[in-house]
């Protein structure tokens, strides 16, 4: 990365969040916003654990940390504490590639 | 919103800080390894508070791509930090640089927790408490991972990728509760699933963020069948 490059994405992230908060934001004011802006971000987390799950850069695949995310998501059903669901979801992963598993 | 997230519980904010330093050691590698001065690499952990941001730049470098690809593509990755800020806007009262430092080092996990928490003071200290965790973590990892090199050597052989969708997937069971969060977690996973090989990197989640406002359309109870009692 370049001097450049730190600084346009710098500029670009700070005006992002801020026109999140400052612009769009003030729809929460309203009554009728607060469901949508509560569903939100639950569909952009669907999204980005489906996409970490399952995605390398624009190909779709079912790897080794699909299953890792797979046994993290049937730990979480069943409410087991997030230590123990974020080091299983790392072992299987890790283990099923030592298996030989991409 | 009755979603069950990462918990306050002092184990679990460990885990979340432990989890992004390990992320913070592999996304600094990475970065190395397109030949990033380890000063601007710190400085991006810090100012872009956005790992996959710096991941969408370097894949871009990585394949040979130019300084206005690799821009866009880490400002489309990072730009669903803006739609989660403007879920969290209003959520409490706070003095403009509260607002300010929310915006800046938000991310998935502390929004989920607030959102879990409620409105108010609870939410606001849900969301700092994983905030803290997050931010801390990621900025020693990023830190670590210049000052070590990779330490944890194959990010992938210790499962590494793993970490960061296994600490949201609570998030992501826990909607399913109630109609309207299950559709909105459906329908944003399939999405964004459905447009990844077709669109731009960062596009895929931002249309799957339009899925909320399909998810309206399912009401805001649980799927026991709703009696008179209920109404």
């Amino acid at each position: 990365m370049t001097w450049a490059g730190l600084l346009i994405v710098t500029v670009g992230n700070a005006l992002n969040r801020l026109a999140g908060l400052y612009v769009l934001g003030r729809l929460g004011a309203n009554e009728r916003w607060i469901r949508p802006l509560a569903l939100l971000p639950l569909s952009i987390v669907a999204a980005v654990v489906a996409m970490q799950t399952f995605a390398v850069r624009q190909d779709l695949v079912v790897d080794a940390r699909s299953l890792g995310v797979a046994v993290a998501g049937l730990l979480a059903w069943r409410r087991v504490p997030l230590v123990v669901v974020v080091v299983a979801a790392a072992a299987v992963t890790a283990l099923a590639r030592r298996l030989g598993w991409t | 919103m009755s979603t069950s997230a990462p918990g306050l519980r002092l184990t679990d904010l460990t885990a979340l800080w432990l989890a992004s330093v390990m992320i913070g050691i592999a996304v600094s590698s990475v970065m190395t390894e397109i030949d990033t001065p380890a000063v601007i690499t710190m400085l991006a952990a810090v100012l872009w508070f956005s790992g996959t941001g710096e991941l969408a730049y370097a894949a871009v470098i990585g394949a040979g791509g130019g300084l206005a690809p690799a821009v866009v593509s880490a400002l489309l990755v990072s730009s669903r930090f803006g739609l989660l800020a403007m879920s969290m806007a209003r959520k409490w009262d706070a003095p403009w640089w509260e607002r300010v430092a929310m915006g800046h080092i938000i991310g998935e996990a502390q929004v989920a927790a607030a959102l879990a928490a409620g409105d108010g003071p609870p939410g606001r200290r849900a969301y700092w408490r994983v905030a803290t965790a997050m931010s801390t973590g990621w900025f020693v990892g990023s830190a670590v991972g210049l000052a070590l090199g990779n330490v944890v050597g194959d990010p992938r052989a210790i499962g590494l990728d793993a970490l960061f969708p296994a600490s949201l997937v609570s998030v992501v069971v826990g909607a399913r509760t109630r109609r309207d969060s299950s559709a909105a977690v459906a329908l944003g996973a399939v999405t964004a699933i459905a447009l990844t090989p077709f669109a731009p990197p960062g596009v895929p989640i931002l249309v799957a963020a339009g899925a909320a406002v399909v998810a309206l359309a399912f009401p805001p109870t649980g799927w026991r069948r709703t009696t008179a009692a209920d109404r």
